[in-house]
């Protein structure tokens, strides 16, 4: 067995482990802290791809 | 037991065995036949070259479950020069033994009916099969062989300096044949190639060896004195003092010419010793060889090696690159015009060409000389090379098949313990390819690991349901851009992914979700998107489709506590493409898709060393005359 492969496949399959049992995910998404006022506040609150992105599709 | 007295010089000879037919005398050395009515006196034999055979007359042992003693033996000298000798085996069941002794191998053969096809001596080729009923076997060697001498009682009517024709047979498994045409009719001797320990014969038994005892000449030349390594078996020599090169004939040196150049010096001394399978060997000779391909030459180096019991092998050297030879049997190995196969592996053609001695340093088994030239083809399956060699000499024709082994260059240095041989340059052809695709099998290994793990975290997945849910989607009112929606609040445990489904029956039409995980704690929030789009028709009378009814996303653990979800609906226009859309939330959702990402990354270095495999084989094939399925390059 190759030592440097299976050194590189070992820690493959620990970071797969890891991310399972973590709950770990590489989608995109933001996380940020919204104080219970602004989120509250009416009209003070928009989703973040509101501001930035929104979704804009169709053929 | 018959005892008379030689019609030579009247001393008492004894026939021991009643088959034997000449009796070789030891006081007059004059062979001696018995016919019907006399004895006759064939003449007188030479006296006996020491061989250093283990062998002797008088010695016993058992083959096939019948045991024999050697009565006697004839020294042969072949039309090249060299003597061999071949013992004759008086078996206890009446049969004779013919047990020639060449280059530390002993061939066992018997004499055997000749098939009504046996061929003439001029229907053979050597390298070729032999026509008619004995097809199984291979042409080794046509040849002449001249009776030289004698000892003991000998089953067949030897006259000294009796020259008679030979044709050298092999086959798989070992087996051996000579038909010997010195008859009206060819006689076929059918064998094998035996050990002694087969024979029945101790090495304790059989006599020390004295082929090991150097013998000191004087070169005829220049008085320098010379010492043989090989006595019993050096053919040609060159003097370390004058650069002459000599022939050596029952001991005695003859000048031939001297050696044009010296500018050849051997990376391992003539004389060094170094042991290879726990056989040492000594370097006896050396050869610079070349080829002449497309106007230009290319060398290489050849070293012979010499232990007394084994035999020689050769030591090859070319660009770096170091092999170890020995001879095998032509009989062993079956040519097809792009390959050649031998014990069940294929070697490919990847040379043929007429090679050329340029250089000799040292002594030689045969009577080698500088322009000897030899149609040479080698075949390749690495590390392995074996190459096939046609010579014509004087009276003879032989083909000979040599089977070499890599050897690196570091065990080259360390097995004759010399230092700094050159490196090795481009790539051998039989070198072995350092890329490994045995990689493949630790691919497999970890890839199988990677689907156990994932079906194990599959099986133990919580998939705990956080949200199941439909939502009504109202029109938009004058001025709003979307809808939003609160659900009730949603206990997240934590440390585990989260699946979020959205599924909505849209047709030709898109609705996108925006959410936000809104931990009412502290604030803390997960945003993301989930556009849900679906278009399908028919162009040009092909129907396409395009995006899903349904849309899934994953988001990474969030911390533990109580959340709520706000979606906030977007789509185009006023009226909803759809009245409703179903969302899911589950927490601890576990994906096969990272354990077949896992895979992919895995074998990304298996692909690696395909590439780097075939590269080193492209350059492996560059300097080949052939494309490694065989066909000749133009």
């Amino acid at each position: 067995m190759h030592k440097f492969y299976a050194v590189i496949a070992s820690g493959l399959l620990l970071v797969y482990s890891t991310a399972t049992l973590r709950g770990w995910e590489f989608t995109a998404t933001k996380r940020e802290t919204i104080p219970a006022s602004v989120r509250n506040s009416p009209g003070g609150y928009r989703s973040y791809h509101f501001w930035h992105s929104g979704f804009h599709g169709g053929k | 037991m018959t005892q008379t007295n030689c019609p030579a010089c009247g001393a008492q000879i004894t026939f021991q065995y009643g088959s034997s037919m000449v009796v070789v005398c030891e006081h007059c050395h004059s062979a001696v036949a018995r016919t019907d009515r006399n004895l006759e006196d064939l003449g007188k034999v030479a006296a006996l070259l020491d061989t250093g055979s283990p062998l002797r007359v008088g010695l016993d042992g058992r083959y096939g479950g019948v045991t024999f003693v050697i009565s006697g033996r004839v020294q042969l000298q072949h039309s090249m020069g060299g003597v061999w000798d071949e013992w004759y085996a008086a078996f206890g069941d009446g049969r004779w033994g013919w047990l020639a002794e060449a280059q530390g191998r002993f061939y066992l053969t018997f004499l055997v009916q000749s098939p009504p096809d046996i061929p003439a001596i001029s229907a053979l080729q050597p390298g070729e099969r032999v026509p008619g009923s004995l097809n199984h076997f291979v042409v080794d060697e046509i040849g002449e062989a001249a009776a030289r001498s004698g000892e003991g009682e000998i089953p067949w009517r030897v006259v000294p300096g009796d020259r008679y024709d030979y044709a050298d047979l092999s086959a798989s498994g070992g087996r051996f044949a000579t038909i010997d045409y010195s008859e009206d009719k060819p006689l076929l001797f059918g064998g094998k190639i035996v050990t002694l320990d087969e024979l029945g014969i101790s090495k304790s038994a059989a006599g020390q060896t004295t082929r090991v005892k150097a013998a000191r000449l004087q070169c005829p030349h220049c008085g320098g004195p010379i010492d043989l390594r090989m006595p019993d078996q050096t053919q040609r020599v060159t003097c370390s003092h004058c650069g002459s090169f000599l022939d050596v004939d029952e001991g005695n040196l003859k000048y031939l010419h001297a050696l044009d150049h010296k500018a050849v010096e051997p990376l391992i001394p003539l004389g060094t010793k170094g042991k290879i399978d726990n056989i040492e060997w000594t370097v006896v000779g050396f050869l610079q060889r070349s080829v002449k391909i497309e106007g230009e030459k290319y060398y290489w180096f050849e070293y012979l090696l010499y232990e007394p019991r084994s035999g020689f092998r050769w030591l090859v050297h070319s660009d770096g690159h170091w092999s170890f030879a020995q001879p095998i049997q032509a009989g062993e190995v079956v040519v097809t015009a792009k390959s050649l196969t031998y014990q069940g592996r294929t070697f490919k053609i990847y040379q043929g060409a007429t090679a050329r001695v340029e250089y000799v340093l040292g002594e030689f088994y045969w009577k080698v000389s500088v322009g000897e030239a030899a149609g040479t083809a080698d075949y390749i399956d690495p590390p392995a090379i074996i190459s096939r060699e046609l010579a014509t000499g004087e009276g003879s024709e032989e083909v000979a098949y040599t089977y070499g082994v890599y050897m690196p260059v570091r065990d080259v240095q360390d097995t004759f313990h010399v230092k700094g041989l050159p490196s090795p340059t481009g790539v051998a052809p039989n070198q072995p390819n350092p890329h490994s695709l045995k990689v493949w099998r630790d691919f497999l290994l970890f890839s199988l690991i990677a689907l156990v793990l994932a079906i194990i975290f599959s099986a133990t997945g919580e998939r705990r349901v956080l949200l199941d849910q439909n939502f009504a989607l109202e029109p938009l009112a004058t001025g709003e851009q979307s809808k939003v929606i609160f659900t009730d609040p949603l206990e997240v445990k934590g440390h585990k992914n989260l699946e979020i489904d959205a599924e909505a029956q849209v047709e030709n039409a898109w609705i996108n979700l925006d959410a936000d995980l809104v931990d009412e704690q502290n604030g803390f929030t997960e945003q993301f998107s989930i556009p849900v789009e679906y278009y399908h028709g028919v162009d040009d009378g092909e129907s396409w489709s395009e995006g899903s009814s349904s849309k899934q996303v994953f988001v990474a653990a969030v911390p533990e506590g109580r959340y709520t979800l706000r979606l906030e609906f977007q789509w185009e226009g006023t009226n909803p493409p759809v009245s409703s859309i179903h969302v899911r939330m589950r927490e601890g959702v576990p994906r096969f898709f990272y354990a077949f990402l896992v895979i992919g990354a895995l074998a990304i270095y298996p692909f690696l060393a395909i590439i780097r495999r075939a590269s080193f084989e492209g350059r492996r094939w560059n300097d080949s005359m052939f494309s490694p399925n065989g066909t000749a390059k133009s």
